[in-house]
């Protein structure tokens, strides 16, 4: 019986380490964010990669504004593989918080917009792991 | 026997746990059912997915209140529309337009910090979501409290886009794709209206090109309201209603000067400046051509 119960504290103290949802990585995100103001998240859960197929990616479109800086932030949960966030636009990748060739990975970029579009917002996890992350875009100021 | 029992209520215990602990979709489960909310998939030619991509691709209100602010252009509440004919408002479709409509001035408002204000429109806001079953992602208590005490502005600001932000995915997710597609042309619309009547008052090149960005918004927008024409007959109205100021944006060009992006480390902190430019070719008349057509278009659906 007593092993029963020391069982049940256990699960109970860890779940919610386990547990931690994108909505809480969101506000963790959040609260690191000095000077900016929010205006999107981007919550994603994605499973590992599996051989001989692409890694798995989530994709999310917005419009971003001539003449502005905004900031692109990553938070992933503690159990998960790195949170990459890359920007394209209809040429091909404009930004990533990961730099492959010195392997950098930054929790965060800031970007000058200068042409008024669709942009694409790409969010994966290094080496295909499965993970979960909040990405937040936010406005940092008009330029 | 106990001891089974015992095991499975502690096999259950972490599902239960994850159910009470969820944050993905709040209120999931607790939504009555309504009746128009109803949409086959087959009725419609442009998929869920792709139209969620759509829907987001609708200019932020903050960086457009960011802009008119930046202009030094100095609040009025002559640019908001009121919130006394919110009983009015009784058809889903119409509850899901003004939501967008006042969820663009609260956006204006916490923008210019009009805390007194910002209370009268979330009291509008709530009535409308609740109409429409979505007023629990919106903790109006913590709103009504951060905007009377005036302590946290950005956490009023924050709190505001994130609910809105949340109701529009649940929306989405629901298949309720319709109702979110009237919220954000309720946005746009009011958010061009903002930006002529600023432009009118204050005329200058940095507002004219941004009501001329608008026409890469309005060609979206005009694509998903159509897809529900066949099932909603109010979608087509608004149809309608915004082809003479599509009209006028079509005549508007935008052109891109093409450059390579850059990447600069400095301080630990990694900045990129995109040197591609887009230019927007706008006149004056094509301007107040625009700031008519939106005031006639925005006055006629808050009446």
């Amino acid at each position: 019986m007593r092993r029963f119960i020391l069982v049940f504290i256990v699960i109970v103290k860890f779940y919610p380490a386990y547990s931690q949802t994108t909505e809480q990585l969101v506000d963790i995100c959040v609260d690191r964010m000095e000077d900016v103001t929010y205006l999107r998240d981007f919550q994603v859960e994605l499973e590992a990669a599996q051989p001989g197929r692409p890694e798995p990616v989530a994709r999310y479109s917005m419009v971003l504004n001539k003449n502005t800086l905004y900031r692109l932030s990553i938070c992933n949960a503690e159990t998960s593989g790195a949170g990459i966030i890359k920007v394209f636009d209809n040429r091909g990748l404009l930004a990533s918080n990961y730099i492959s060739e010195s392997d950098t990975h930054y929790p965060f970029f800031d970007i000058q917009i200068q042409s008024t579009g669709v942009y694409h917002i790409f969010i994966s996890f290094k080496d295909g792991l499965p993970g979960r992350a909040a990405g937040i875009l936010s406005l940092v100021k008009r330029l | 026997m106990n001891r089974i029992r015992l095991l499975l209520f502690i096999m259950v215990l972490p599902v239960l746990i994850a159910s009470c602990q969820s944050g993905r979709d709040p209120g999931l489960g607790t939504e009555f059912e309504i009746p128009d909310s109803v949409i086959h998939a087959e009725s419609l030619e442009i998929s869920e997915e792709i139209m969620g991509g759509i829907i987001s691709n609708v200019s932020s209100i903050v960086e457009m209140s960011a802009l008119i602010k930046d202009l030094g252009v100095p609040y009025s509440n002559r640019y908001l529309a009121s919130t006394d004919h919110v009983d009015n408002y009784n058809t889903n479709f119409k509850r899901a337009l003004m939501l967008g409509v006042f969820g663009a001035d609260l956006g204006y408002l916490n923008m210019y910090n009009r805390s007194t204000a910002v209370i009268s429109y979330l009291s509008s806001i709530r009535r409308l979501s609740d109409g429409l079953a979505v007023g629990h992602f919106f903790d109006f208590s913590t709103l009504r409290r951060l905007a009377s005490s005036q302590s946290d502005l950005d956490s009023l600001m924050f709190i505001s886009v994130q609910s809105f932000n949340r109701m529009d995915n649940y929306l989405r997710q629901e298949k309720r794709s319709h109702l979110s597609t009237a919220m954000v042309a309720g946005v746009w619309i009011e958010g061009l209206y903002l930006l002529t009547q600023v432009a009118r008052s204050h005329p200058g090149e940095e507002i004219y090109e941004r009501i001329g960005e608008q026409k890469i918004i309005l060609n979206d927008l005009m694509l998903i309201l159509k897809n529900f024409e066949r099932v909603h007959p109010e979608y087509a109205q608004l149809t309608r209603e915004l082809a003479p100021i599509k009209e006028e944006f079509d005549q508007v060009s935008i052109t891109y000067e093409i450059g390579e992006p850059e990447a600069i480390e400095r301080d630990g902190m990694l900045m990129i400046i995109q040197n591609e430019r887009s230019i927007v070719n706008i006149t004056q008349e094509q301007v107040e051509s625009i700031t008519e057509k939106a005031a006639i278009i925005r006055n006629n659906l808050i009446l």
